[in-house]
C-alpha cells in the first residue's frame, strides 16, 4: 500500500496544498518534502490522521494549538460578521498493483462567530476504484471497516512517524509500543475480543439457563462452581495487575539504568566522599589535640632542660661532697640527743643501753658537729635532683613517640585530602549528580519493589491454582447432576461448544503471539543487521514473553540503552518492517524530520539505510533545509520520485514550483 | 621564707595577662599553671643568661604551692650565684634568695616570652623552635656524655 495524493484545504496554515507521491523513473519510492520549520510539516501527518482517524496525532499540545480551520479564513468571516467554512483533507492510496484506489475525504464545517470557532459536523466519505468500478461509500461503519482494512488506527504509530518518536522507541513506557504492536498486527486482538465474549456468553446467558431450568441442587452447584470462577477471575486480574506494576517496576529500572549508566558508582563514590570527610573532620580534630600535647610536652620538657645545667652542676657538687665524706651520714642529730636522753635506741630498737654504747652515740654526736641545716638541704636536694634527671633522660623517647603520633595523623591527612580531591574532581565531573543519586535510590527501591511484587505474584499463582483445581472438581460433580437432567442436555452441551472454542481460540492467540514474536525478532535483527554501518557489532534481538525488548552486542549482552539515537531509530524502523513483514500488513513509512536527532556522524549511514528500504517500500521524509545538508542532498538526490519544497507566503503554506 | 614568688606588675598586666586572652602555646590559666608558667619563663631567661631586676613586684605564685619544686630554685642558686664562692655554701638554705634570684631569670624569660609571642604568631613555629633548640641541648647534655 502506498500513498498517490494528498489534498489539503482550508488547514491551519494550508489553505489549498496538493501533492502527488507517484512511483516515477528511480527505483526508490522515496518521497521529499522539504520546509523550514513552522511550515506545515507535521501539520501534513496530522492532515492525514485528521483525515483518517477524526485525530490529530502528531500535535505537541493539543490545548494551546491553534483551530484547525485557517486563521485567515476566521478573520475573513468575523470581519464579514460570522459564518460556516469548511476544511478539507483528502487523501488517495493505491492497495496493490492492480491500480485499485481509495480516496478518504474529511471535511468539518466550521461555524466562526466574533468569539468562537466551533467544529459543526465533520464526514468521511471514501471513494473506491477497483476492478469492479467506482463506489462512494459514507455509511458509518463501512467507512470504519475499510479504514481498519488498510490503515488501523491501531498501528499509526508503525507507519506515520517523527524523529523523536524513533529516537524513544524503546525507553521509558515505550515498551508497550512492541506488545500493542504485535498484538494489533497479529490480529491477536481480535481473537481475545472473540474469546471473551464467548466466555461472557457463558456466565451471563449458558449458566443461569441451568440454574434456572435445573433442581435446587444442581443451582446451588451451579452457584459454587460460578463463585469459584469469580475468584479465579478476580485471581487473574490481580495477577494480571502485579504483572502490569512488575512491568512498570521494569520500565522504571530500564530508564533509571539509562539515566545511571557509567555513573552505577556515583552513590559509592558520594558516601566515600561524605564517610572521607568525616575522617578528615576527625583527623584535623585529632591533629588538633596531638600538636597541643605537643605543645605542653614543648613547655615542660624546656622548663626542665633550661634548668638542666644548673641542676646538673648543684647535683654534681653534692655528689663530690657526700663521695669526699663531707657531707655528715643522714642521721639527725636531734635523734642521737634522744637516744643519749633515754637510753634507748630508736635505731635499733635496743633497750637500756650501756655506757659503752652511749659513749659510742656522745662521740657520733660530736662527729656530726659538723652537720648543719646545709647538709640537710643538699642531702633533700640530690634525692629530687636524681628523679628529673630521669625524667629529663626520658625527653627524647618522649619526644619521638608524640612526633611520630602527629606525623602519622598528618601522613593520614595527607592520604584522606588526596582522596577526597580524586573523589571531588569525579563528582565535579558527572553533570545532574544529584539526579544520577536520586536515580540510583529510585532503581533501588523500584529493584525491592519488583521483588515484593513477584513474591506477592507467586502467592497469587498459588491462589489461582488451588481454585481451579477446586472449580474443576466442582464443575466436575455439576456435571454429573446436569446429566441426570435431560432437559439441561442441550444448553450444556451448547456451553461445552462454547468453552471449547473458547480454549481453542486461547490457544491459537498464544500460538500465533509467540510465533510472530519469533518471527518478528529474527527479522528485525535480519533487518537490522543488514542496514546497520557498524558490522558485527551486535548479535541478536530478543522479544521476551513480556516483550521486553533486547538487543545483544557480540558478548551477548543487553546493550539497548548503550546505542546512538541513529542506532536506536534504525533498531526501531527494522522493528517496524519486520513487524509490517511478518503482519503482511505492507505500509509505507512517512518519517517527519528522521535525522533531527541523529548526530551529523551518523546521518550518511541512516540516510543510505531509508534510500536502501525506499526500494520495497514507499518512504516520504520531511527535512528542514538545514537537515537536508549537502550530505544528505549527495545521497538522495536522483534517487527520489517527487520533491516538494514548501514555502510560506502572507501565513500561507505553498508548493514551491 | 617569701610568701610568695613575684613578678613584675608589668608582665602581670602585659604579656601574662595577654597570654590568658591569647591562649598563645596554651601558656593560659587554664592550660597551664602559674607555676608551670614561671618555670617556662624562668627556663627561657637562663637560656638567656641574664638576669633582669623586677622594678615593681607583684604577687605571682604562693610558695607553699611550690614546695616540692624548691630545689629546682636552689639549683639555679647555687650555679648561678654558690659556686663561685662555695665556702658560703651554707647560704643554699636560704630559700629567700634563691626566690629573689628565679624571680629576676623568669623576668627576663617573660620579656622574651612576649617578643616571641609579637615575632613568632603562629606557635607551631614557637614549638619547632624550641624543639630544634631541645634536641641541639639534648644531644650536648647526653649523647655526648656529658649527663
Amino acid at each position: 500500500m502506498r500513498i498517490e495524493a494528498l489534498h489539503i484545504r482550508n488547514m491551519r496554515q494550508m489553505k489549498d496544498l496538493s501533492l502527488r507521491f507517484s512511483e516515477g523513473e528511480s527505483d526508490n519510492d522515496l518521497h521529499i518534502i522539504l520546509a523550514e520549520n513552522g511550515v506545515g510539516k507535521t501539520n501534513i501527518v496530522n492532515a492525514i490522521t485528521w483525515c483518517l482517524y477524526n485525530k490529530e496525532m502528531h500535535l505537541r499540545d493539543e490545548e494551546t494549538a491553534l483551530p484547525l480551520l485557517n486563521n485567515q479564513i476566521i478573520e475573513d468571516l468575523r470581519k464579514s460578521g460570522g459564518g460556516n467554512a469548511e476544511v478539507m483533507a483528502e487523501l488517495t492510496i493505491s492497495t496493490d498493483k492492480s491500480n485499485g484506489r481509495i480516496t478518504f475525504k474529511r471535511v468539518g464545517i466550521f461555524n466562526v462567530t466574533s468569539e468562537a470557532c466551533i467544529l459543526l459536523s465533520d464526514k468521511l466519505s471514501i471513494s473506491k476504484m477497483g476492478t469492479g468500478g467506482f463506489r462512494l461509500i459514507e455509511d458509518e461503519e463501512e467507512t470504519a471497516q475499510i479504514i481498519h482494512k488498510y490503515l488501523p488506527e491501531e498501528i499509526n504509530n508503525y507507519i506515520f512517524f517523527d524523529g523523536e518518536q524513533l529516537e524513544h522507541f524503546f525507553s521509558q513506557n515505550q515498551l508497550e509500543n512492541v506488545r500493542s504492536g504485535i498484538n494489533e498486527l497479529t490480529q491477536a486482538s481480535y481473537l481475545k475480543k472473540s474469546y471473551e465474549f464467548l466466555d461472557l456468553y457463558i456466565r451471563n446467558v449458558l449458566n443461569p439457563k441451568i440454574a434456572n431450568l435445573g433442581s435446587k441442587e444442581i443451582a446451588e452447584q451451579q452457584k459454587k462452581v460460578d463463585g469459584l470462577a469469580d475468584q479465579i477471575e478476580l485471581a487473574k486480574n490481580t495477577i494480571s495487575e502485579l504483572d502490569a506494576q512488575i512491568k512498570t517496576c521494569d520500565d522504571e529500572i530500564s530508564r533509571l539504568t539509562i539515566t545511571i549508566r557509567g555513573c552505577e558508582n556515583l552513590r559509592e563514590k558520594t558516601e566515600e566522599l561524605e564517610r572521607v570527610e568525616k575522617d578528615l573532620e576527625d583527623l584535623r580534630s585529632k591533629e588538633i589535640v596531638k600538636t597541643q600535647e605537643l605543645i605542653k610536652f614543648t613547655r615542660e620538657y624546656y622548663s626542665y632542660l633550661g634548668l638542666y645545667p644548673s641542676m646538673k652542676a648543684y647535683r654534681d657538687f653534692i655528689k663530690e661532697k657526700d663521695e669526699n665524706g663531707s657531707l655528715p651520714p643522714r642521721i639527725d642529730k636531734e635523734i642521737l640527743s634522744k637516744i643519749l636522753s633515754s637510753r634507748h635506741c630508736s635505731i635499733c630498737d635496743s633497750e637500756n643501753l650501756n655506757d659503752h654504747s652511749l659513749q659510742y652515740v656522745k662521740e657520733l654526736e660530736k662527729t656530726l658537729a659538723v652537720a648543719s641545716a646545709t647538709s640537710a638541704e643538699l642531702n633533700r636536694s640530690l634525692g629530687s635532683l636524681n628523679s628529673l634527671v630521669t625524667i629529663i633522660q626520658g625527653y627524647k623517647s618522649k619526644k619521638e613517640k608524640l612526633v611520630g603520633e602527629l606525623f602519622e595523623i598528618r601522613n593520614d591527612i595527607k592520604n584522606k585530602d588526596e582522596r577526597y580531591q580524586q573523589l571531588q574532581k569525579y563528582l565535579r565531573s558527572v553533570p545532574n549528580n544529584e539526579e544520577i543519586t536520586n536515580a540510583l535510590n529510585q532503581k533501588d527501591q523500584f529493584n525491592s519493589e519488583k521483588v515484593r511484587l513477584i513474591g506477592k505474584k507467586a502467592v497469587e499463582n498459588n491462589n489461582k491454582a488451588n481454585l481451579e483445581r477446586s472449580h474443576q472438581e466442582e464443575n466436575k460433580k455439576l456435571q454429573t447432576l446436569i446429566s441426570k437432567q435431560k432437559e439441561l442436555e442441550e444448553i450444556e452441551r451448547q456451553k461445552e461448544f462454547c468453552e471449547e472454542c473458547s480454549k481453542i481460540m486461547k490457544s491459537c492467540k498464544e500460538e500465533i503471539l509467540d510465533e510472530c514474536r519469533n518471527k518478528i525478532q529474527d527479522r528485525t535483527f535480519e533487518i537490522f543487521d543488514r542496514l546497520i554501518w557498524k558490522k558485527e557489532a551486535f548479535s541478536k534481538v530478543e522479544i521476551l514473553d513480556n516483550y521486553t525488548f533486547k538487543l545483544l552486542d557480540a558478548y551477548g549482552t543487553q546493550a539497548l540503552g548503550s546505542c546512538s539515537a541513529a542506532e536506536t531509530a534504525l533498531l526501531a524502523l527494522s522493528f517496524t518492517l519486520a513487524l509490517q513483514e511478518v503482519s503482511k500488513h505492507d505500509s509505507l513509512l512517512f518519517i517527519d524530520t528522521p535525522i533531527g536527532r541523529i548526530g551529523v556522524e551518523n546521518r550518511t549511514n541512516f540516510m543510505e539505510t531509508l534510500l536502501e528500504i525506499s526500494k520495497n517500500k514507499q518512504v516520504i521524509l520531511t527535512f528542514t533545509p538545514t537537515e537536508y545538508d549537502s550530505n544528505v542532498q549527495r545521497i538522495l538526490s536522483k534517487n527520489y520520485n517527487s520533491f516538494h519544497s514548501l514555502t510560506m507566503n502572507n501565513n500561507i503554506t505553498n508548493v514551491k514550483q | 621564707m617569701k610568701a610568695t614568688v613575684n613578678v613584675t606588675k608589668e608582665h602581670i598586666e602585659g604579656i601574662i595577662k595577654d597570654l590568658d586572652n591569647s591562649k598563645y602555646f596554651l601558656l593560659d590559666n587554664s592550660n597551664t599553671s602559674r607555676a608551670d608558667l614561671f618555670n617556662f619563663a624562668l627556663a627561657l631567661g637562663l637560656k638567656d643568661g641574664h638576669p633582669t631586676p623586677l622594678s615593681t613586684s607583684v604577687s605571682f605564685i604562693r610558695t607553699s604551692y611550690i614546695e616540692n619544686i624548691l630545689y629546682q630554685y636552689k639549683s639555679v642558686f647555687f650555679d648561678k650565684d654558690l659556686s663561685e664562692r662555695p665556702s658560703d655554701i651554707d647560704e643554699i638554705t636560704d630559700t629567700d634568695k634563691a626566690l629573689y634570684l628565679v624571680e629576676q631569670y623568669a623576668n627576663t624569660g617573660f620579656y622574651i616570652l612576649k617578643k616571641y609571642k609579637e615575632e613568632l604568631e603562629d606557635e607551631t613555629h614557637l614549638m619547632t623552635k624550641l624543639l630544634n633548640e631541645m634536641d641541639r641541648d639534648y644531644q650536648e647534655f647526653f649523647d655526648n656524655n656529658i649527663g
